[in-house]
């Protein structure tokens, strides 16, 4: 059973404040509290580690300065996962992965050992998927984002984002042809 | 509906998906990234800063009305004491999907909440979603203490 989102978990107005004043050990606080939100966001749309590390690095060195600007009124976490999000995808188009099915990964997870047989197959078949797929079906169904935003992010329109998802459903064996009549009298 | 049966079974496959730590050299990494001289500001953009600071507050002073706004007030106090409720219940694993689907909801609403604000929404709107989220914030709490006691029984 998965844990809740980490990017739920609220940030304290004392951290936020002292973050916002410049203090090196909220900005510590707040990276140890979310670098593995950020960091699995990013891993399983990119699926490499050294690609997803480097999204991290560019969010929180950005962040020292935009903390100032968030006035704490949406949560924290939703904030945070937008700059990731975005970062995220703006790797992808650094590397032309939106506008082609690149990106598909065959290895195992980074670091396989540990992991439940069922952790392994899910990891496996996400990376299966062209990276601009991954992002689409990591952003819409695990992180809430809404086709309209999703068309928006990927400079393309909302029907493009469902088009990506259907093929991704499809590439994974996950959509079931309707029973033909046949095939329920048969029961 | 087929798509929407096929993207349940997705979530239930990503569900199980691993989580990972980055390495222990990130963090000395964005520390060090971020050590280049900071530029400071000239005289003249902090004397800007202090005048639309002064402008800002005689607007406040003037603006007597009641609005939406102590409405919205409350609805995040709201949820601000719910996230810390929910963040100790949130420490007991539980096994319930009603307590999945509420998480995916309050994503969504987390979501939307922060698009909204990004397109400078009015307080109404952000009031409707404040709701939303509290409503949610509320029901989750609910689920999870009703799960964390099943799994103490």
């Amino acid at each position: 059973m998965p844990d809740a989102n980490p990017f739920y978990e609220p940030l304290d107005a004392m951290t936020l404040g002292r973050a916002q004043r410049g203090e090196a050990a909220a900005f510590a606080e707040i990276y140890r509290r979310y670098r593995g939100a950020c960091f699995n966001l990013a891993l399983r749309v990119l699926g490499d580690v050294a690609g997803a590390e480097d999204v991290v690095q560019e969010v929180f060195v950005r962040l020292f300065d935009s903390i100032r600007r968030f006035r704490g009124d949406a949560p924290f976490g939703a904030w945070l996962r937008r700059s990731v999000a975005n970062a995220t995808v703006d790797e992808l188009r650094r590397r032309n992965w939106l506008t082609s099915d690149d990106g598909a990964r065959s290895e195992a997870a980074p670091s396989p050992g540990g992991l439940a047989e069922d952790q392994v197959e899910a990891w496996q078949m996400l990376m299966r998927l062209p990276a601009r797929a991954r992002a689409v079906v990591v952003l819409h169904a695990l992180e809430g984002y809404t086709h309209a935003e999703l068309g928006s992010m990927l400079g393309q329109s909302e029907s493009y984002s469902k088009s990506v998802l259907a093929r991704a459903l499809h590439r994974l064996s996950l959509v079931v042809a309707p029973q033909t009549a046949g095939e329920v009298d048969a029961r | 509906m087929l798509d929407e049966i096929a993207l349940d079974r997705l979530r239930g496959a990503l569900d199980r998906l691993p989580r990972f730590e980055p390495s222990d050299t990130l963090w000395p990494r964005i520390v060090a990234a971020r050590a280049t001289p900071v530029r400071r500001k000239p005289v003249w953009a902090i004397a800007a800063t202090l005048a639309a600071l002064a402008l800002a507050g005689s607007l406040f002073v003037a603006r007597q009305q009641p609005g939406p706004e102590p409405r919205l007030a409350a609805h995040v106090a709201q949820a601000r004491s719910l996230e810390a409720e929910l963040a100790a219940a949130r420490g007991v694993r539980v096994a319930n999907p009603d307590v999945l689907s509420l998480e995916r909801e309050l994503a969504v609403v987390d979501v939307a909440l922060q698009s909204a604000y990004d397109e400078r929404a009015t307080p109404d709107e952000l009031e409707i979603l404040w709701r939303a989220r509290t409503e949610r914030l509320a029901a989750l709490l609910v689920a999870y203490r009703h799960a964390a006691t099943l799994v103490r029984i």
